[in-house]
């Protein structure tokens, strides 16, 4: 079932995709330079904006009722 | 993430300040390469960006399942920039002024004489007030 978002929320939701898949990028690509002991918490925070960034997708998938692809 | 906010250190001047000693682990030269340092600040400003647009966010939204959505990707953002704070602090990169006894009592001093001036009481019962 689709449902209404305001534009300003989409907007938001769309902001966030942007600046999470930013933020997890750099997150691996840092870790991938530094000493083992620096790249673990790189790595943790990279998944957590995967995670966070997947979380978004869903949101809006089951907004327009379903996945487009 | 643990920190100890009770560690100090003194700088070379002889200031007593909050906060540990410089790792070795981070480069001593500061050049103009864009180094571990700096990637983790880099990652730093990006947490705490987020935790500020989240929270503007959760503030517009309309529908509850998305409030509540962006208020744990707001908790979560608020968790990254804890974990990266703490690490930068653990290698000593943060370290603040300590402030003097004195201020603290002044805070306690002031604030205790507004008391009077608040409109309820002690069990939640709003207070007289004059109306002009």
């Amino acid at each position: 079932m689709t449902r209404n978002l305001s534009t300003k929320e989409i907007n938001y939701i769309r902001d966030h995709m942007s600046w999470e898949l930013l933020q997890a990028k750099k997150c691996r690509s840092y870790a991938e330079g530094s000493a083992p002991e620096h790249a673990g918490l790189f790595n943790q925070l990279g998944n957590t904006h995967t995670q966070n960034y997947r979380q978004l997708l869903k949101y809006m998938e089951n907004a327009m009722g379903g996945v487009l692809h | 993430m643990n920190i100890d906010p009770g560690a100090t250190v003194t700088s070379p001047t002889g200031a007593r300040k909050i906060g540990n000693k410089v790792s070795p682990s981070l480069p001593k030269t500061k050049g103009p390469d864009f180094n571990i340092r700096d990637q983790f600040n880099d990652v730093l400003m990006g947490e705490k960006h987020l935790t500020g647009t989240y929270t503007m966010a959760v503030n517009e939204a309309i529908r509850p399942d998305l409030r509540a959505l962006l208020t744990g990707l707001r908790d979560q953002a608020v968790n990254c920039q804890w974990q990266v704070f703490g690490t930068l602090y653990n290698l000593g990169e943060y370290q603040a002024d300590i402030a003097a006894p004195e201020q603290a009592a002044d805070v306690v001093d002031v604030f205790s004489g507004y008391q009077t001036q608040l409109p309820y009481d002690d069990n939640g019962a709003p207070l007289p007030i004059d109306q002009e």
